[in-house]
């Protein structure tokens, strides 16, 4: 990179570079009161007052916050879930106490009971803790592998650029479910293991996407500047690139939740997930396929709660890129 | 070339996963098996040898597209899939084609009305299609159409009867990106100049949007048609299995499911080839809408 950069670029460069020393809170607001739309003067809103303004993002944060308070507590529920009895089996869902015989608490089936006899209700409530577990972790997984790999590629160029970028289109070129299903069939089913392969196909789209935003942040002449200082390239690349490109990896890393969810919930349908007696949101849909001519129930309801969390999570992860990114609002 | 890279690259990911996690003879021999049994079978597959001879060896079998017998059914594998292709491409292209027809002219509909109740129906649409899992909307349509009103066998292959319901379960999804993109690139191509020339010249508005929008918007919308390709055959093997369509994806789940190397590797190469050459004509297509790209003459 040259340090002595005295083309006609140089002024253009400048008020990016003043503008880019500024604490990330300044900056910001400067952002804020270039952009036309944004008539008021002050900061950019907090992240509250905006999800004010947006009453579908609040209601998604809503349910979001409602399916973590049921994942967390999912125990606290009264009913055992793996707990069987035939007596009860297809109940259909009733708001009377003593709706199913021979049960353990004093608690209506509300959501109606499988062909085990087991309350749906609180097979719904632990499935939802399993499924943002084990989506949390491969997220989790697929951002540090991905934000690595395409940390170094965008960073370091050269061949290890290449093959990275190599794999990752390759790998973006095939469907996730089958190169899930294709690990799955080698390290077989489990909790953890579905958190692993899952993290490790999904980290693709988080290389790609660093890597072009370390391409875009490294022009900058504050990175220059570091290096003028004396900065090493680590702490160049840790401490000034990847905290600039931190919204756009969270907005990701939201949207690939969903995805997550969807693939996990996949996989146990296929019987290539979590393996049964725990319940999972897939593995009660798959069992719902035995008993579909009797009970809608056990298709309906976790099919909804499924379809509840991904909207949310999709409507979340849309809010905040709106959010790190006022300028492209209504672009969409 | 690149597709050639892309093809080696998945299948080099595919076969190291599978021999870098635990020791897949052991897995398929009987537990009772005793120790010279499991070695003879590990000579037969040829898993005595190191690691890097064994990759030499699976590239060369694999560009002469050998790929060695199922473990299960002792058939070989490249005939188990090659049998299984025509019901997945059958199934894949029809409900592509069920979401492009229906997708491009909702897409536009609602940029032509853009704010009013129809914009608003299809952006929601579009965005509970997308957070609706495929093997959930196959429940709901076999409970709907195969159950309450049985109009439609739930599951099955043969006639076109058979085809309806998998293919409305994966055109459901596709629709609603389908009609995101469109609707996004009409919105785009709207603002224009141009197209207050064309209708200042006093051209009907039909002509207008079919003949002038639509051509100019359609490029995003073939890129969304290649990427959707993806979504189409993930779909199809979990549709597949819910549907018992004989195809592929069926197939791959099966086979993941009962640990059959031989035909993981199978399937999935002959997935990744479909989908390369899809994207391949599909690249094409982007000269027959926009001149700018021709290659040809």
């Amino acid at each position: 990179m040259a340090l002595i950069d005295t083309s006609s670029t140089a002024s253009r460069k400048e008020r990016e570079s003043s503008k880019r020393y500024e604490s990330p809170k300044r900056r910001e607001s400067s952002k804020g009161q270039g952009s036309t739309k944004d008539q008021e003067p002050t900061m950019r809103r907090g992240y509250f007052a905006s999800l004010l303004r947006r009453p579908l993002a609040l209601v998604a944060h809503v349910v979001l916050a409602l399916a973590v308070i049921a994942a967390v507590f999912a125990s606290v529920y009264p009913v055992d879930p793996l707990k069987q009895n035939l007596m009860s089996s297809l109940m259909p869902p009733s708001l009377k106490v003593d709706s199913f015989p021979g049960s353990q608490a004093a608690m209506p089936a509300f959501m109606g009971t499988d062909a085990l006899g087991r309350d749906l209700m609180a097979r719904i409530l632990l499935a939802i803790r399993i499924s943002l577990a084990v989506s949390f972790l491969a997220v989790l997984i697929a951002t540090v592998v991905g934000v690595f790999l395409g940390l170094i590629a965008g960073f370091l160029g050269g061949v290890l650029d290449s093959v990275i970028m190599r794999i990752v289109d390759a790998l973006l070129s095939l469907p996730f479910v089958v190169l899930a299903i294709a690990v799955v069939a080698a390290i077989g089913p489990g909790l953890v293991n579905v958190a692993l392969v899952l993290g490790l196909t999904g980290w693709v789209t988080f290389a790609k996407l660093v890597r072009g935003e370390v391409l875009r942040i490294k022009q900058y002449s504050f990175i220059e500047a570091a290096y003028a200082t004396g900065c090493s390239g680590r702490r160049i690349l840790f401490r000034h690139i990847l905290p600039q490109a931190s919204g756009i990896i969270l907005v990701n890393a939201t949207l690939t939740m969903g995805q997550m969810i969807i693939s996990e919930a996949t996989l146990s349908f296929l019987g290539l997930g979590v393996p049964p007696p725990t319940p999972t949101l897939g593995g009660i849909l798959s069992d719902a396929q035995q008993t579909f001519f009797a009970a809608w129930w056990i298709v309906v309801f976790p099919g909804l709660v499924l379809m509840a969390i991904i909207l949310a999570i999709n409507i979340a992860g849309d809010f905040l890129r709106d959010y790190f990114d006022p300028a492209e609002e209504g672009a969409r | 070339m690149e597709s050639l890279i892309t093809i080696v690259v998945i299948v080099s990911v595919v076969f190291l996963v599978l021999n870098l996690s635990g020791d897949p003879i052991r897995m398929m021999a009987s537990p009772t098996a005793s120790e010279e049994e499991v070695a003879e079978l590990r000579a037969a597959f040829g898993f005595d040898k190191p690691l890097v001879l064994r990759y030499g060896d699976f590239l060369a079998q694999i560009s002469r597209l050998r790929f060695g017998d199922s473990i299960n059914t002792r058939q070989p594998a490249l005939r188990m899939v090659l049998q299984r292709m025509p019901a997945t491409l059958l199934l894949s292209f029809f409900s592509l084609a069920l979401a492009t027809i229906l997708g491009i002219p909702l897409g536009m509909l609602a940029a032509v009305r853009r704010g009013k109740a129809a914009d608003t129906a299809a952006v929601l649409v579009s965005m509970v299609g997308q957070a609706m899992p495929v093997f959930w909307i196959a429940l709901l349509l076999i409970f709907v159409f195969g159950v309450m009103i049985p109009i439609l066998p739930p599951s099955g292959y043969g006639t076109f009867a058979h085809l309806v319901l998998p293919g409305i379960s994966i055109a459901i999804f596709l629709l609603a990106g389908i009609v995101r993109v469109t609707r996004a690139s009409m919105l785009e191509v709207l603002q224009q100049p141009f197209v207050t020339v064309v209708r200042s010249k006093g051209l009907e508005e039909r002509l207008v949007l079919f003949k002038h929008v639509l051509r100019n918007a359609s490029i995003p919308v073939l890129t969304q048609l290649t990427l959707q390709m993806r979504f189409v055959i993930g779909g199809s093997v979990v549709v597949e299995s819910v549907f018992g369509w004989p195809g592929v994806g069926q197939l791959l789940a099966q086979a993941a499911y009962g640990r059959d190397y031989p035909v993981v590797i199978a399937a999935t190469f002959f997935i990744a080839l479909f989908i390369l050459a899809f994207s391949m004509i599909l690249d094409l297509a982007y000269g027959l809408v926009d001149p700018r790209v021709r290659i040809w003459h």
